[in-house]
């Protein structure tokens, strides 16, 4: 049955790549300057993810320093930045450094966006697995440059390393960023996916470049050796004194300025933008704008909930450390490809449901690796051990199941189904081409957008944003909730 | 009793080869060797956990001769303590224990009443009163041990492989720990296969002592009481 | 336990979903067969001029048009192989070669004074060129102009690799040009670009925020401005060379379930009054002469300024792949 799950799962996250070969009638070409292509993308690639990791942990070490309450919404607050769609980046930048372009500013507003997810996942890696750590140094009054330099960073090594190649993978299929700051020469293997597909209709290049970058990532991730992780503490959802000790709040400000600027620009026009709404006559009796915001509201959470059960799905079925690798390696071709594949689920079925539908399913395939990726591999492999330890006990599945790794990977479940929620807010590029009509929040500012009201778009992007931020704190709280704990 | 007929296992740059090796079945039998010798690799192949090139391992009792290799892990019936204690952390110690006896009625069939006052005397036995409603990760190291112990025992093994269980525990602590542990093993009359590295271990043993090195037996002979320094 | 019961009642969802969606929709559908329409996210919105045209359609015919949107035209090619539908809406004239090849369509009956073929009807068009803010600087009067200095890091363009108006724009610098001059002109008309977006509507999203002083756009985008916004600052900038020109076709697909309603709703499209609908909502041109009693308010300048930029037949709108190819290649070569 587990081995029957497992096969599922990968069955549906290979899904897309079969059909991509379909609609290629199973013919693979390279584009012209294919070579060019690879250089450019993995140079802005890795580039991106070492500064992203490194503002990551940074802003990672300023949220630890701040007490419970506070660091909570912060941490809600800088992972605002991880779902900002890459326009509003863009316009943040043009008014703010109009003259920096090129490959430095492609990477900046890589990291930036990047390096909220990333910050989340160490306060979280750090305050329930490395507290003892840092209580010991704290007891032997170790300074925080040395303890952070030789003492936590050196555990986190392996954590890092997923977060490099994570972050990789995204800004791999970056596309908008790199064309906007890398201009006319831009060339990249999303911009090639796009040229193929709205110049030539030539999918067979589509499919050759969509496997390229499944390949190169496999690659990376399987010659990076990961060995296993570092042997954790156990997971402990104490509140330690000494974690905000060895936090560092000042840092916390690379996180959140960005964050607040973007906002800035967004909002700065509010007014012209909620004149245009009503030009375009969303807000004369409020029906459209609020079903897309029921619809928003119901895709996003959703979406997270698939994405979080996908991944549970799967953790629940214990897969093996070759299996977790291969889910790992995993990533999602192009949303084209993805949203038309999705259009097989009931092609002609057009109502909202549907169309809702078909963007949270794909907003799990797309997401769950990711996430699977950043924190759910690392996790599974730290409780090998006593997965191991209750089998030999003689416990059966389903007490495995529902006493051991259930409750320990609860907090992470809830993570999970919050930042897919978040990022589900945001979605329109799976669903420009999965739904029939603009039903969430997030269509609906891509139609106000391609209709000359971007201060209209703005808004609604700002408040799906503030919707998705709610709903992350909601879920994080809910999985930081008692596992049967006391608090020291 | 119980024999090793044969176990081996290939891992490219390092093999492991035991053969005939006779584990008992009451007492203790020390397998001592150093770092890198494959002690733990081997534990790791007889609880199941590792796919072995060959493993024959046969268990008699009374006119039943089983065939332990050929089960599934959870069917063993074995125990075991690693270094670490590997307690699930969200549990309390008392729930550690209990974990492991709910394992044994639904999987071994045993006594619910019976496993129930088991996990009571073992609690007693091993001083654990006041650490029953403790977090795991709140235990002391000692204490962490104890329970890890516990609930190896609560099931009723037929064998408790003890996987260095003391070298995670300071000297004092880990004299206290371990006669404590191996007089509990002595009054719930259930053998145990040690694995350790410090000869000090074996001090106020009775039983086998086994030493291995790159992977093979080069010492198997009974071992009387001994005094400190763990040759008898 | 909990953990895969929320697992189990997903998939629960999912499959009651999938039923849903497979017998739901099935019942509505049988009981008013509607024309199924695909066009751009901006045309079927609520404020464009899709809803009215549909009630419009409707209350003549009695038939009942559904509007389904579908993002741009690679997409939207492979969208219809997927979806059933009647009539796709708003193809501009670089893809008309690849739904050709891609997909079969029936002959329309409709008349209209503007280049067509057999396939394909233009339903709205517009002179491509750049828009600025009177004040902000003085326009240029010529391609030429692009290069001087006072447009350093001026323009916001869009990219030919994946935007249509992008690709216009370089078929057009092209135009009369030898493969050296042209690229001569990109290189030197670099500097003024201050970014290159993959779309439409993020170029001009810069332009509005004021990062950019000049946008490629539409002869009718100051128009949106004027009548909507009362901004009056929005200008075209005319080149007495010319312009490169945008227009959209539709077309009926040969799979269609209501064939025949699908070319009454071409020629639905051309009268007077919805071709006036489309020209208020969709800020482009009408394809058909508005008589001069018809008032259209800001629009008749428009008209009467874009006259003499009209495409004289689908020749001169339409480019082979292997031309395509080849004006993409000079300009990846050219860009700095």
């Amino acid at each position: 049955m587990s081995r029957l799950s497992r096969a599922l799962v990968f069955l549906l996250f290979l899904a897309p790549y079969v059909f991509s070969l379909i609609v290629a009638q199973g013919q693979m070409a390279l584009p012209e300057g294919f070579l060019g292509l690879v250089q450019n993308s993995l140079i802005q690639a890795a580039l991106s993810a070492l500064f992203a990791v490194a503002l990551g942990v940074s802003i990672g070490i300023g949220l630890l320093g701040l007490p419970r309450r506070l660091r909570r919404s912060t941490e809600a607050a800088v992972l605002v930045g991880s779902f900002v769609p890459s326009i509003a980046w863009v316009l943040m930048w043009m008014v703010l450094l109009p003259n920096v372009r090129g490959l430095t500013a492609i990477v900046i507003l890589h990291a930036v966006g990047a390096s909220g997810l990333i910050a989340s996942a160490v306060v979280r890696k750090v305050r329930t697995r490395w507290a003892g750590s840092l209580e010991l140094a704290m007891v032997e009054g170790a300074p925080r440059g040395l303890t952070w330099r030789l003492g936590l960073l050196p555990l986190l090594r392996s954590d890092l390393v997923t977060y490099l190649l994570t972050i990789f993978a995204s800004s791999l299929s970056s596309f908008s960023i790199p064309l906007l700051m890398g201009g006319a020469k831009a060339w990249t293997f999303e911009i090639a996916i796009h040229q193929a597909v709205r110049v030539h209709s030539a999918w067979d290049q589509v499919a050759a470049l969509t496997l390229w970058q499944w390949v190169t990532l496999t690659a990376l991730l399987f010659l990076s050796r990961s060995r296993m992780p570092l042997r954790a503490g156990a997971i402990d959802h104490r509140e330690s004194r000494a974690v905000e000790d060895y936090g560092w709040k000042p840092l916390v400000l690379l996180g959140v300025l960005p964050v607040a600027a973007v906002l800035v620009v967004l909002l700065s026009s509010a007014l012209r933008g909620v004149q245009q709404l009503e030009t375009a006559g969303l807000l004369i009796d409020g029906g459209e704008l609020g079903s897309a915001l029921l619809m928003s509201i119901f895709v996003a959470h959703f979406g997270g909930l698939l994405t979080a059960a996908t991944a549970l799905f799967f953790a629940l079925s214990r897969p093996s450390e070759t299996e977790r690798r291969l889910l790992s390696s995993y990533v999602a071709p192009s949303a084209v490809i993805t949203g038309l594949m999705l259009l097989l689920m009931r092609a002609e079925s057009v109502s909202a449901l549907a169309d809702a539908l078909r963007i949270s399913v794909g907003c799990a395939l797309v997401f769950a690796p990711v996430l699977w990726r950043m924190r759910w591999h690392v996790e599974l492999s730290t409780l090998e051990r006593q997965l191991e330890v209750a089998e030999i006990f003689g416990a059966s599945a389903k007490m495995i199941v529902r006493q051991i790794l259930w409750p320990q990977l609860r907090p992470l479940f809830y993570w999970t189904w919050g930042v897919a929620t978040f990022w589900s807010f945001g979605d329109y590029a799976i669903g420009a081409v999965a739904a029939s009509r603009p039903i969430t929040l997030a269509l609906l500012s891509r139609t106000l957008l391609e209709s000359y009201r971007l201060e209209a778009a703005a808004i609604l992007i700002a408040f799906g944003l503030f919707l998705g931020f709610l709903s992350y704190l909601f879920f994080s709280n809910r999985g930081e909730r008692n596992v049967g704990r006391k608090m020291s | 009793m119980s024999v090793v007929k044969c176990l081996e296992h290939d891992y490219g740059d390092f093999k492991i080869a035991i053969h005939n090796w006779e584990i008992l079945d009451h007492g203790v039998t020390a397998f001592l060797g150093p770092s890198g010798s494959g002690k733990s690799s081997v534990i790791r192949h007889l609880l199941g956990l590792e796919k072995s090139d060959q493993l024959q391992w046969y268990w008699t009792e009374g006119a039943e001769q089983v065939d332990l290799a050929s089960m599934p892990i959870r069917d063993r019936r074995l125990g075991v303590v690693f270094q670490n204690g590997e307690l699930f952390p969200h549990m309390t110690a008392k729930q550690n224990i209990e974990f492991a006896a709910d394992a044994a009625v639904v999987s071994r069939g045993a006594n619910r009443s019976e496993v129930a006052a088991s996990v009571g005397r073992l609690i007693q036995d091993l001083s654990l009163e006041r650490a029953t409603e403790t977090l795991a990760v709140n235990l002391s190291g000692g204490e962490r041990q104890r329970v890890a112990l516990a609930r190896a025992l609560v099931g009723r093994p037929r064998l408790i492989l003890l996987d260095e269980p003391f070298s995670a525990l300071d000297a004092e602590l880990r004299r206290d720990v371990r006669a404590m542990v191996f007089r509990v093993l002595a009054e719930h009359k259930i053998p145990a296969l040690l694995v350790t590295h410090d000869p000090e271990d074996l001090v106020g043993l009775q039983g086998k002592l086994t030493r291995i090195q790159d992977g093979r037996i080069v010492e198997d002979r009974s071992m009387a009481i001994t005094t400190e320094g763990g040759r008898g | 336990m909990r953990g895969k019961w929320i697992a189990g009642s997903v998939m629960t969802l999912l499959v009651g979903s999938v039923g849903i969606l497979y017998w739901g929709n099935q019942q509505k559908d049988e009981v008013a067969k509607p024309l199924v329409v695909m066009s751009y996210a901006s045309f079927t919105a609520s404020w464009g001029p899709g809803p009215e045209l549909a009630k419009r359609f409707e209350a003549k015919t009695g038939v009942p048009v559904r509007f389904v949107q579908a993002d741009d035209a690679g997409v939207l090619l492979q969208r219809l192989k997927l979806v059933p539908a009647d009539v796709v809406l708003g193809l501009d004239q670089s893809v008309l070669n690849g739904a050709r090849s891609e997909m079969r369509w029936l002959p329309h009956v409709a008349k209209v004074d503007f280049p067509h073929d057999d396939l394909f009807v233009p339903i709205d068009w517009a002179p491509v060129g750049f828009v600025y803010r009177e004040g902000e600087l003085a326009p240029p009067s010529s391609l030429d102009d692009l290069r001087l200095e006072r447009f350093k890091n001026q323009i916001a363009l869009e990219d030919p690799r994946t935007s249509a108006p992008g690709f216009q724009f370089l078929s057009w610098i092209a135009r009369g040009r030898t493969d050296v001059e042209l690229k001569a002109l990109i290189q030197q008309m670099h500097p003024s670009i201050q970014s290159v977006s993959p779309s439409w509507s993020q170029a001009y999203g810069l332009f509005t925020r004021g990062t950019a002083k000049l946008v490629l756009s539409y002869m009718t985008s100051p128009l949106y401005h004027q009548v909507i916004e009362r901004d009056g600052r929005y200008r075209f900038a005319s080149f007495p060379e010319g312009h490169a020109v945008h227009v959209e076709f539709a077309g009926i697909l040969a799979k269609c379930a209501r064939c025949d309603r699908a070319r009454e709703f071409l020629q639905f499209l051309l009268l007077t009054e919805n071709q006036k609908l489309i020209m208020e909502k969709n800020w482009m041109l009408p394809v058909v002469e508005l008589p001069a009693t018809e008032d259209v308010g800001p629009f008749r300048e428009v008209m009467e300024a874009a006259r003499y930029l009209k495409p004289k037949d689908m020749s001169t709108l339409q480019l082979s792949a292997a031309e395509r190819e080849r004006l993409l290649k000079l300009w990846s070569e050219a860009s700095p």
